[in-house]
């Protein structure tokens, strides 16, 4: 899944250990997330919308790729 | 306390139970080496509960759950396997029952010995499974992203 959460930090200026901190995860998982290593659950993707104060179709993009495959 | 300060300190715990292994056959106290490992278990899962740092997330419970999956997927093959093999050599030998005189108790000690010879091949299989787990663990960890390196 693409998303735009770089995006959003860069215009908030806000860096990924502070995210990390607010949505209660570690910096490591939003390198991840940024990245497309990993597909967050449904509830930390709304985290991640309500963090930013968009909705969470602003910041997540589905590509029809199978989230986290083995 | 720090992330790392506590991956430290399990490191140390992991060496001081190897001593205290080694103690505990020097002494033959098999309760010392047992003692000490729950202690550990539990000194290591109560200061978990005192680090700063989120250490689990989410993306690190998908690793785990994918880890767990792959070892066990490996490991039931080659726990069955052994199992098999045992049974078929404890039941192509005569299986030893002894009868003692009445008024007298059976021999232990060669009994003793099969119990310590069990256990290292559990000990073997579970040395089997960590190693299994780690691999998958590491493979999984990349696979999600642990160790990717960024700009900021």
């Amino acid at each position: 899944m693409k998303n735009k959460i770089r995006v959003h930090r860069a215009e908030r200026e806000i860096t990924q250990e502070q995210l990390a901190q607010g949505l209660g995860v570690t910096r490591q998982t939003i390198i991840a997330i940024e990245k497309g290593k990993y597909d967050p659950s449904l509830s930390l993707a709304f985290r991640i919308a309500r963090f930013f104060n968009v909705r969470i179709d602003e910041i997540f993009l589905d590509d029809g790729a199978p989230p986290n495959k083995p | 306390m720090r992330r790392n300060t506590f991956y430290l300190l399990i490191g140390v715990t992991a060496l001081v139970l190897v001593g205290i292994l080694y103690a505990a056959i020097q002494l033959s106290w098999p309760a010392l080496i047992q003692g000490a490992f729950l202690v550990a278990v539990l000194a290591i899962y109560t200061l978990k509960r005192t680090v700063d740092e989120p250490v689990e997330d989410e993306r690190t419970s998908v690793i785990t759950q994918h880890a767990a999956e792959a070892t066990l997927g490996i490991f039931w093959l080659v726990f069955f396997l052994v199992s098999l093999g045992q049974v078929v050599i404890s039941f192509s030998t005569p299986l030893g029952f002894h009868f003692p005189p009445p008024g007298m108790a059976p021999p232990p000690p060669e009994d003793f010995l099969h119990v310590g010879r069990l256990g290292i091949m559990q000990l073997g299989l579970l040395g089997l499974m960590i190693v299994l787990y780690g691999g998958f663990r590491i493979y999984y960890a990349r696979r999600f992203g642990d160790w990717e390196s960024d700009e900021e």
